[in-house]
């Protein structure tokens, strides 16, 4: 094992050492550094191209050029690292960091997302094959995967920030808009139902009604401005959650652990009026430990409710917990949106179309950090819609794959639950190959989303790349490859390792 | 049982809210988000490029986005108008010149209480500062000489003048060129503050003018190095500066925040001493690199103001934004082709040359890919001159041979063109950038039309159009399309690129009368003769059918109706370039 992974760190190094040439000499042949100065006609022109020339080294060949910048680089190991800067004369490591910082904030959001919906979409369209269900996630998530994102973009902006904001003006929705909306949902809940005619039109049927009462209560609460969940609404989805986590985790019939679960909600719900004067004085370590408090409230809730198998009942407890916790959270972040839409800043226009935060804003934690919620939505919306296909159809394959399995047909055989079939031996088993393909996604996270970002006005990682690039300026370009490279190679070698760990079947031989 | 398990969570939950009031936020519950006033004017404004110094005379900070933030801090002798005119800031100082003997006498002289935002008076170190900085006269000659001040301007015009002599009032300095020179009216201004510098460099102000009145040009002297590395790297951020000194300018606004890479916020200078004050109190910068997330952008009301680069897409999409007022006028930038004159091309042959102009569908190349962003453009017909020079261009178009190449009647020209070349088919190569889509449009449709005449036309059309300019002198290609940048004020294109052997003469032109106009503009004050020099020049470009001007690119700028006061102009600052003087019609 050990060895295995100093062979893979040798190798990788080599490749850096290669791959790094090679983007070197790529960058230095994809444009002239001097185009733009070409073609002043200013005085000062010839002063200017000089001065680009020596700070570019441009009179030195570019496969000479690049042992210069490597000289920089390697000084690291000496204590005096050089990665150079651009020509703006700003440090390359300085533009590393808050690039990486902005990537995170802009992708770590969407990529999370579209793991957790692409993969459940996978797994329910695998288990209803060929349904109607099946079909519609299928087609849309191609649909989605086929959207150029510059596209997706420009719409988002045109309908959710820009006409949302109008609509903000007057948040009314009149009942044709109300009646066709719903007509759509329920068709939407038609095709991706599935079972007998008759189960399916009273879906449909379901669907449009739930989604004309969403928008009349909307519209007849001003939800959109004034938000809130309060205690109606926190119990609802409380119970929701309790509800839906005992189906997963461990089958309704274990009551007690579906009590845990519920014991959480009501914990949550008595904790809501104490909790609001800290809230308001909240900081982002202090909702850390709130989030931590409650779950180890729903473990403690799980262990206590007892019962044959506590362990589950501990598991349901620690995620309604949570959820708990974020409904709380959700519920506060709502009772700020007011001030925030009336901000003489946002000047009730919350959506923003650009940028990745308000300037001047100084508000306080929620405010904030509604401010950077307004203005991550979109471009999260764009990635994850973009990402969906690629997770929702390796995760569908896989568990098709597993469903066909031996262990299957003998587990079933042996009476075992279809929810344990289902959650233990298919579930688990189909995430191993798509375990891998996350670990490397993680590792080209830090690459950033090259589009998405310069659309979007995020100065991150790709638009980085893509603005040095343009002006053929080689220590940034070089600066983000050895970062996502480093990345890419660690993430690949964890990947690698982690599929041993999960699988038995597979091990690493030294 | 149950009920003890329900009371152990609650009193578990009673403890952990207890604890956790000790990681609360230590301000007091600041519910009243946002602490700026209702009444204050704020106007934002999209720009397409990250803000990176606040000394824009370096070479590195040398940026459209830091000259905009630098233009607005920092005011001196003159402000360059939407229409290219020198204006003097008398608030702050007079400057004016005097003939002397061969050459001339340029007295400057701060107006007496001109302060820096800090109270700092501006005087005789900051006058020093923006001399030794503009002039160059510290750097040694040659290759190996020593150099100071990274100064991303021309040196040459003011660096003929030597050094100084500075007034017994401390606030003026009188610079002697040896002969007549053209631009002396904008080869001077004050930079950043010296006392700042002085800072940075860990002396003080007065040292730091003893150090630039003494130093001996060419030679190392460790205290001017110290003041040239402030001045060169000291103000260089990406961030807030956690030194305040270096938000100190003597502009309308001040800098007072920024956001690394996405916004740099402006208030108003209180103690800003010029003719109008400041009627909008801050002003907004937001970076956003895509022109179709500027125009979104302004529509969505995140920005007021938006000057994005200019396309068909760009241009209709901004005129059809309600309450945004666009407007289109031609850029200072110019595409033209240019015929490579040098021995062996075809174009050495000037019946050639003449007969190819004349095939350049120039009407139909305006119609195509500029009428649909300004309807009242125009074919450019001055190599010298662009519209912003208004009457002078006019007057040029007048006295030079620009109408015998009409492009209004195509068959005419087509026809006059193969009595020209009178049976030969030369072949001409052509080289343009072909990333590039209006000039890949402009190639199609001369190529189209030039072989009607019977030219054969070979593509050279290459992303690194730039990178083979030169090579027009060793006859790597014939014609070139591609366009110059007008810088609107000074004098110094017509020796840069018309004279014999000039560094941006590709065409290997050469005419004595275009070569001693190049080198008499220079040596005269006289504006007359300028344009005089200027005129005969461009008359003989035409007449020796040294190329064409195609048309001028277009500049679009969009502002919010609400905002009074905006005179959006081409080139350089296209929008801020007199913010002083908006207001928010309220």
């Amino acid at each position: 094992m050990f060895m295995y992974v100093a062979r893979r760190l040798l190798t990788a190094v080599f490749i850096l050492f290669g791959a790094s040439f090679l983007i070197y000499l790529l960058t230095a042949a994809s444009g002239d550094p001097l185009a733009e100065l070409r073609t002043l006609q200013s005085a000062n022109k010839e002063a200017l191209i000089q001065q680009r020339i020596d700070a570019l080294n441009l009179d030195t060949p570019a496969p000479l050029r690049y042992f210069i910048w490597l000289g920089g680089v390697l000084g690291c190991f000496t204590g005096k690292c050089d990665f150079g800067s651009n020509l703006a004369g700003t440090p390359v490591t300085q533009l590393l960091s808050n690039a990486i910082y902005q990537t995170l904030i802009l992708v770590v959001a969407a990529t999370i997302l579209s793991i957790l919906i692409g993969v459940s979409l996978g797994i329910i369209s695998a288990l209803r094959q060929y349904s109607g269900l099946d079909y519609t996630v299928t087609f849309a998530s191609f649909l989605f995967f086929s959207l150029p994102s510059f596209w997706i973009a420009v719409l988002l902006k045109e309908f959710l920030a820009i006409g949302f904001n109008d609509f903000l003006k007057n948040p009314q929705v009149t009942i044709p808009t109300t009646l066709l909306i719903s007509l759509v949902a329920g068709l939407f809940w038609y095709a991706a139902s599935y079972g007998k005619q008759k189960t399916r039109i009273l879906l449909a049927v379901f669907g449009f009604v739930l989604t004309a009462g969403l928008i009349i209560f909307v519209s007849a609460t001003e939800w959109l401005l004034n938000p809130f969940l309060g205690i109606p609404f926190m119990l609802v989805l409380g119970v929701l959650a309790a509800v839906v986590f005992t189906i997963l985790v461990s089958g309704l019939r274990n009551r007690r652990a579906l009590i845990a679960g519920l014991a959480m909600v009501v914990v949550g719900l008595i904790v809501y009026f104490p909790i609001q004067n800290l809230l308001d004085q909240a900081t982002f370590l202090m909702i850390v430990i709130i989030s931590v408090v409650f779950i180890v409230l729903g473990i403690i809730a799980g262990l206590l409710a007892g019962g044959y198998d506590k362990g589950q009942g501990a598991r349901v407890g620690a995620l309604t917990g949570f959820v708990m916790a974020l409904l709380i959270f959700a519920d506060r972040f709502m009772q700020s949106w007011g001030d925030y839409i009336t901000n003489p800043r946002i000047k009730g226009r919350p959506i923003p179309t650009a940028n990745a935060s308000t300037p001047n804003l100084n508000g306080d934690f929620w405010i904030s950090g509604l401010d950077t919620f307004t203005h991550i939505l979109l471009p999260t919306i764009a990635l994850t819609l973009i990402s969906l296909a690629s997770y929702s159809r390796y995760s569908r394959a896989s568990m098709l794959e597993i469903m066909n399995q031996d262990y299957i047909r003998t587990a079933r055989a042996k009476g075992v639950s279809e929810r344990a079939v289902v959650m233990k031996h298919a579930f688990r088993n189909a995430l191993i190959p798509l375990a891998t393909i996350i670990a490397m996604d993680f590792g080209a996270i830090i690459g950033g989303a090259a589009i998405t970002e310069r659309i979007f006005s995020f100065k991150g990682m790709g638009s980085l790349f893509l603005d040095s690039l343009a002006h053929t300026d080689p220590n940034p370009v070089m600066g983000v490859f050895l970062v996502t490279g480093i990345m890419a190679l660690v993430f690949n070698l964890i990947a690698d390792l982690l599929y041993s760990v999960l699988d038995p079947r597979v091990r690493v031989k030294a | 049982m149950a009920k003890s398990r329900i009371s152990s969570i609650l009193s578990l939950t009673a403890i952990a809210a207890l604890g956790l009031t000790a990681c609360a936020s230590n301000g007091s519950s600041n519910n009243s988000s946002g602490s700026s006033d209702n009444k204050d004017k704020s106007v934002s404004v999209a720009l397409t490029n990250v803000f990176s110094s606040l000394n824009t005379d370096t070479a590195s900070g040398n940026s459209d986005t830091n000259g905009i933030i630098a233009q607005l801090t920092t005011r001196g002798f003159y402000t360059i108008t939407d229409t290219f005119d020198v204006r003097h800031n008398d608030w702050f100082g007079s400057y004016n010149m005097t003939e002397d003997g061969d050459g001339i006498k340029v007295d400057y002289k701060v107006n007496e209480g001109q302060k820096w935002s800090d109270g700092n008076d501006i005087d005789k170190a900051d006058l020093l500062l923006a001399w030794a900085a503009e002039s160059g006269y510290f750097n040694g000659e040659g290759e190996n000489g020593v150099s100071y001040f990274d100064f991303a301007g021309e040196t040459q015009g003011l660096g003929q003048a030597g050094k100084p002599t500075l007034g017994e009032d401390g606030r003026s300095i009188t610079f002697n060129y040896p002969q007549q020179f053209a631009d002396w009216e904008i080869a001077y201004n004050i930079s950043v503050p010296a006392h700042v510098v002085a800072q940075q460099a860990g002396m003080d102000e007065a040292k730091l003018a003893e150090t630039l009145e003494n130093a001996e040009p060419g030679k190392e002297n460790s205290d001017l190095r110290k003041i040239a590395d402030a001045w060169n790297t000291g103000f260089d951020t990406t961030t807030k500066p956690s030194d305040e000194s270096l938000l100190v300018g003597n502009g309308p606004y001040k800098v007072t925040d920024i956001v690394e890479n996405q916004s740099v916020t402006l208030t108003a200078n209180e103690n800003y001493q010029g003719d109008n004050k400041p009627k909008v109190n801050e002003i907004v910068f937001k970076t956003m690199a895509d022109p179709s997330a500027q125009v979104q952008a302004i529509q969505n009301g995140d920005v007021d103001m938006v000057a994005p680069q200019a396309s068909i897409d760009t241009v209709s999409q901004l005129q059809g934004v309600d309450g945004v007022t666009t407007k289109t006028q031609p850029d200072q930038s110019y595409d033209h082709v240019d015929l490579n004159m040098v021995e062996g091309s075809p174009f050495a042959d000037e019946n050639v040359r003449k007969a190819f102009l004349l095939t350049i569908p120039r009407q139909d190349i305006v119609n195509k890919l500029i009428k649909p962003m300004e309807s009242d453009a125009s074919v450019l017909n001055s190599q010298l001159y662009v519209l912003s020079d208004k009457e002078n261009y006019d007057k040029s178009v007048e006295n030079n041979t620009s109408s015998e190449y009409p492009s209004d009647n195509m068959d005419e020209n087509i026809s006059k063109a193969k009595e020209l070349l009178g049976g030969k088919t030369p072949t001409v190569r052509i080289l343009y950038n072909n990333k590039n889509a209006n000039r890949v449009n402009s190639y199609q449709m001369i190529k189209e039309s030039a072989e009607k005449a019977g030219f054969k036309v070979e593509d050279k059309g290459t992303e690194d159009w730039s990178e083979q300019l030169p090579t027009g002198k060793d006859g790597a290609y014939d014609a070139s399309i591609f366009g110059w940048v007008s810088s609107g004020v000074g004098n110094s294109a017509l020796g840069q690129i018309f004279k014999t052997g000039a560094s941006s003469n590709f065409t290997s032109y050469s005419n004595a009368t275009v070569d001693a106009a190049a080198d008499d503009i220079m040596k005269t004050t006289d504006q007359s003769k300028i344009e005089q020099l200027k005129q005969s020049a461009d008359a003989e470009l035409f007449k020796d059918a040294y190329g064409l001007p195609l048309f001028q690119s277009v500049a679009v700028a969009s502002y919010n109706d609400a905002i009074t006061g905006v005179k959006p102009k081409p080139g350089q600052q296209p929008l801020t370039w007199n913010a002083e003087e908006w207001d928010i019609a309220s």
